[in-house]
């Protein structure tokens, strides 16, 4: 098993996008990240291995993580097992609905949730699966 | 007038129509008839100028006979006088006739014996022109030769020649010949005394050109024999004719009128068989006859119209006038002026009208006068009958008078009714909405203009029809909504109003839909409902203009927790010390930060949903849902507070409570708040209790009455009251009681508005109780008929 756990973060905002890569990078991560659903398909096309995907609602570019999420449901073998939390700030029921039906692990309201309970929940997340 | 402008039409018509037939006569047969005259009179000049050549010709054979025989020439050849004699008189004839290009005699054997030219020894066989003549002449012959080349000059000429003969001798033996090159330009002259654009050219027998007026030379030789003029004229015969031309012309597009004639000599010269042909572009040769066509149109046309106008004037005076005038009598006796006659009698026909109409007015006149005699006996028997009547009359008006006073008072009462009837009919029908009533079977008994306008029916048409058959009615999905489930059917059967809560479109005629709000209301007489009115409205508008501000919302929302998600997660990771080690000053003041960021999200929370519910654009999604449950789970998150404020939480529900049909997002909305606030306000050490039991309709709870059975909440605290002078405001937006912002600055001002909003939407009551730093209750009711579906654009967060 390699040491550490491999994280794609898919987030527009640069600023936000800063703060989740060095939180994460801090809680032994290693993170690599993308701005829109293209550039993320395209790294879980090339890296192995990516562990678990913190994915955003709008997006770069005209497909947003709805887009993304459906493209990797469909995919079959690769990505399609690989975890996935929504951090976004679009917290209508619907959307939330969309995600959840779509297979996502968690759903979090970006303003309301604290980065380290986050991170705390993926921990516990991946923690869990690989006891199993 | 009718008639005249109808026989003006037709007049017209058929004038133009010959007109132009006449026009078009006249105009091609002036031209052609001119066309025929200058044709003639050009054939004619040609025939003048063939006959001078052929005179000139003839008087050259003339010329020769008479030097043949003077006696001069005769006794030089025969030896009687010195041959120089003859020589002298030979140049006397050179001058005197011609003129020639030279003329010579000579002896029997063909030797030249004199000649004006100096070719005294020459042999004539050289000359071959010469010597036919010479061959000819020597058999006793005159001759004459046709067009030929000199050898002599090189140039065209004619030779003539004739028999010397010796008359001393008998037999009178030919013993020399005289013969004469006649000198050509005189020919040539001739053809040319002729003024452009006219031209003329001689042919020979064989149609070669050998003369032509005003043309370049090397015309002169070429063998015209295939131009039909030339065959014409060389088979003798004469005329003219339009085509391409000859010579000058016979490049040019344009045609030529050309009149050709043939040689027929003049007495002893009986011609060579030439042609002779006159040319001339038809453009100026014709010119006279097309100007002069056109003048001929003119005044034809022009003596036509003169015709037509006498013609509508004889028309209008002997046949339209008379008839009119006839009209307006017969039109005079109709309307009873029986003394009017028709004046103007002519002998024809409407002459004849006119006496009959005199004669039919004449007899009205005697029937009238006789009506009016009868008449007059007849009123003398009426006026004694009518005073019978009269006095019957008198009686039965009496009795009338009696009843009229009844009737009176009914048809004031009648009138006003009918007023008042007018009046509601004008009201219905000038309103915006669309308003339609029916029957207790559903048929549609009246509607008002926007009924029309909206749902695109007629009245007429939707007259007696069953209202929901005419307008269908879609969901959203453009699914038809079953005739039971419409609320005009339910009207018929509940004696309640309603207003639709969700939106319903309705189709229009033509197919078309709009989305409607539609209120439905049973119209009961005598405690019987005997039919329904719908009042509905087109809410595309609102519809739109929702959306847009939905959208609006979701995009704000969106916008302004960016910044703040992106502080917070900042602020988080220094106070966690991601950025290094910080000191205690530093954490306190990033704590302020991190609170007062919390505080702006929970802010634009706040915001987002007071603008959603006054929008009306939130869902209400209600499910069965235990009351309960959500207090309790409410009252756990706010745990840490309780705690912190070492506050007493005492919490007392009540075990009959059933499920109701709710939103739990709003339940939780509504606990939130209250629990929230009395926590917050409520010093250190004091208590908050949370109480939820059934209320049935009519109980009463501190001051106020339930409506209906509901679940009662009742939320109390110690805490520091509200300011009774500040108590009616509690529930507006924004608003925050002084007492609390001295204390405690959080608090957006937007809680317990939301509140009144939801349990406003749900059918609940709320009010209060409060005393300035004793503490505050506040009651909510919760109907158990549950919360009304409601599709939203969006739900609560």
């Amino acid at each position: 098993m390699k040491e550490k756990k491999i994280i794609l973060v898919i987030e527009d905002e640069l600023p936000l996008l800063g703060a989740i890569r060095d939180k994460l990078a801090k809680s032994g991560f290693e993170v690599v990240t993308a701005r829109s659903v293209e550039q993320a398909k395209n790294h879980t096309q090339d890296i192995e291995g990516i562990d678990v995907i913190w994915l955003d609602h709008y997006l770069l570019g005209k497909e947003s993580g709805l887009d993304f999420i459906t493209w990797c449901k469909a995919d079959g073998a690769k990505v399609k097992s690989i975890p996935i939390f929504v951090v976004s700030n679009t917290a209508s029921p619907d959307k939330v609905q969309s995600y959840l039906r779509l297979g996502v692990q968690k759903y979090y309201v970006k303003a309301e949730k604290r980065l380290d309970a986050i991170i705390e929940d993926i921990n516990a997340y991946l923690a869990n699966t690989n006891r199993e | 007038m009718k008639i005249f402008a109808k026989l003006i039409l037709i007049i017209g018509c058929l004038s133009i129509f010959s007109l132009v037939l006449v026009g078009a006569f006249s105009f091609t047969s002036t031209k052609n008839m001119l066309q025929e005259q200058i044709g003639n009179a050009q054939r004619i000049h040609a025939e003048n100028i063939i006959e001078t050549i052929d005179r000139l010709l003839y008087e050259r054979y003339l010329n020769i006979q008479s030097i043949a025989e003077a006696p001069v020439i005769v006794w030089a050849i025969n030896g009687k006088i010195p041959l120089n004699e003859g020589e002298k008189r030979i140049k006397t004839f050179f001058n005197t006739t011609g003129p020639w290009n030279q003329l010579m005699v000579m002896d029997t054997a063909g030797k030249v014996l004199i000649c004006t030219l100096s070719t005294k020894d020459e042999d004539i066989t050289k000359e071959p022109e010469i010597n036919a003549g010479f061959q000819a002449a020597i058999k006793g012959n005159g001759y004459y030769s046709d067009a030929v080349l000199s050898t002599e000059t090189g140039r065209p000429t004619i030779v003539f020649a004739f028999p010397i003969r010796d008359s001393d001798i008998i037999g009178n033996p030919v013993i020399g010949v005289v013969a004469g090159e006649y000198s050509w330009p005189v020919i040539n002259e001739i053809i040319s005394d002729i003024t452009l654009p006219k031209t003329a050219h001689l042919y020979n027998k064989d149609g070669v050109m050998i003369a032509a007026s005003h043309d370049t030379p090397d015309v002169f030789g070429n063998n015209y024999k295939d131009h039909p003029v030339v065959q014409s004229a060389l088979k003798g015969q004469e005329g003219y004719l339009v085509g391409p031309g000859v010579g000058r012309h016979a490049d040019e597009a344009q045609e030529s009128l050309i009149a050709y004639v043939s040689e027929d000599g003049f007495l002893g010269f009986h011609g060579n068989g030439w042609a002779l042909s006159i040319e001339e572009p038809t453009q100026t040769a014709f010119a006279l006859a097309r100007s002069s066509a056109w003048q001929a149109v003119l005044i034809v046309g022009f003596i036509f119209l003169v015709t037509l106008l006498l013609l509508m004037f004889v028309v209008r005076t002997s046949f339209i006038r008379p008839v009119t005038d006839l009209a307006k009598i017969v039109e005079s006796i109709r309307e009873g002026n029986l003394s009017r006659r028709v004046s103007v009698i002519s002998k024809d026909e409407i002459g004849m009208l006119g006496a009959s109409v005199n004669e039919m007015a004449a007899s009205l006149w005697d029937s009238r006068v006789k009506l009016e005699q009868y008449s007059k006996g007849l009123e003398e028997k009426v006026a004694e009958k009518t005073k019978d009547l009269q006095s019957k009359v008198d009686d039965l008006n009496k009795t009338r008078e009696a009843i009229l006073n009844i009737a009176e008072d009914a048809e004031r009462a009648k009138q006003q009714t009918e007023q008042a009837k007018v009046r509601d009919d004008a009201m219905l029908l000038s309103i915006g909405d669309g308003l339609v009533a029916i029957n207790n079977d559903g048929k549609i008994v009246m509607n008002n203009a926007s009924f029309e306008k909206l749902l695109g029916w007629s009245g007429k048409e939707a007259q007696g029809k069953m209202f929901t058959d005419i307008a269908v009615m879609v969901d959203k999905d453009g699914k038809p909504i079953p005739k039971e489930e419409r609320l005009i059917t339910k009207a018929l059967r509940q004696k309640t109003t309603t207003t639709t809560t969700t939106t319903y479109q309705y189709k229009r005629k033509d197919g078309s839909t709009f989305p409607a709000a539609i209120t439905v209301s049973p119209i009961i007489l005598d405690n019987v409902i005997i039919g329904a009115v719908e009042v509905f409205r087109d809410i595309t508008k609102e519809k739109e203009i929702d959306k847009a501000k939905t959208e609006f919302v979701s995009l704000a929302s969106h916008q302004l927790r960016t910044p703040l998600s992106s502080i917070n997660w900042y602020t988080e990771m220094l106070l966690a010390g991601d950025a290094g080690k910080i000191n205690k000053e530093q954490k306190n003041y990033l704590e302020e930060v991190y609170k007062g960021n919390k505080r702006m999200v929970d802010l634009v929370n706040a915001l987002l949903n007071v603008s959603r519910l006054e929008l009306g654009t939130f869902a209400i999604e209600p499910e069965p849902t235990d009351v309960v449950n959500i207090a309790r789970s409410v009252a756990d998150e706010q745990k840490p507070q309780i705690l912190a404020k070492k506050i007493k939480l005492n919490q007392k529900y009540a075990n009959n409570l059933p499920k109701i049909n709710a939103d739990p997002k709003l339940l939780r909305i509504i606990f939130q708040n209250l629990l929230s606030n009395a926590v917050k306000y409520t010093p250190d050490q004091g208590t908050v209790s949370i109480d939820l039991y059934l209320a049935k309709r009519g109980k009463s709870i501190d001051t106020q009455k339930v409506n209906e059975d509901s679940i009662a909440i009742t939320v109390s605290d110690t805490g520091y009251g509200i300011p009774k002078d500040q108590q009616d405001e509690i529930f507006s937006k924004l608003f925050r009681a002084d007492n609390v912002r001295e204390k405690d600055t959080e608090g957006t001002g937007l809680g317990l508005y939301i509140v009144k909003s939801i349990v406003g939407h749900s059918g609940g009551q709320i009010w209060f109780e409060s005393e300035k730093d004793k503490g505050t209750v506040f009651y909510v009711t919760l109907p158990l008929s549950g919360m009304k579906k409601k599709e939203g654009t969006k739900a609560i967060a």
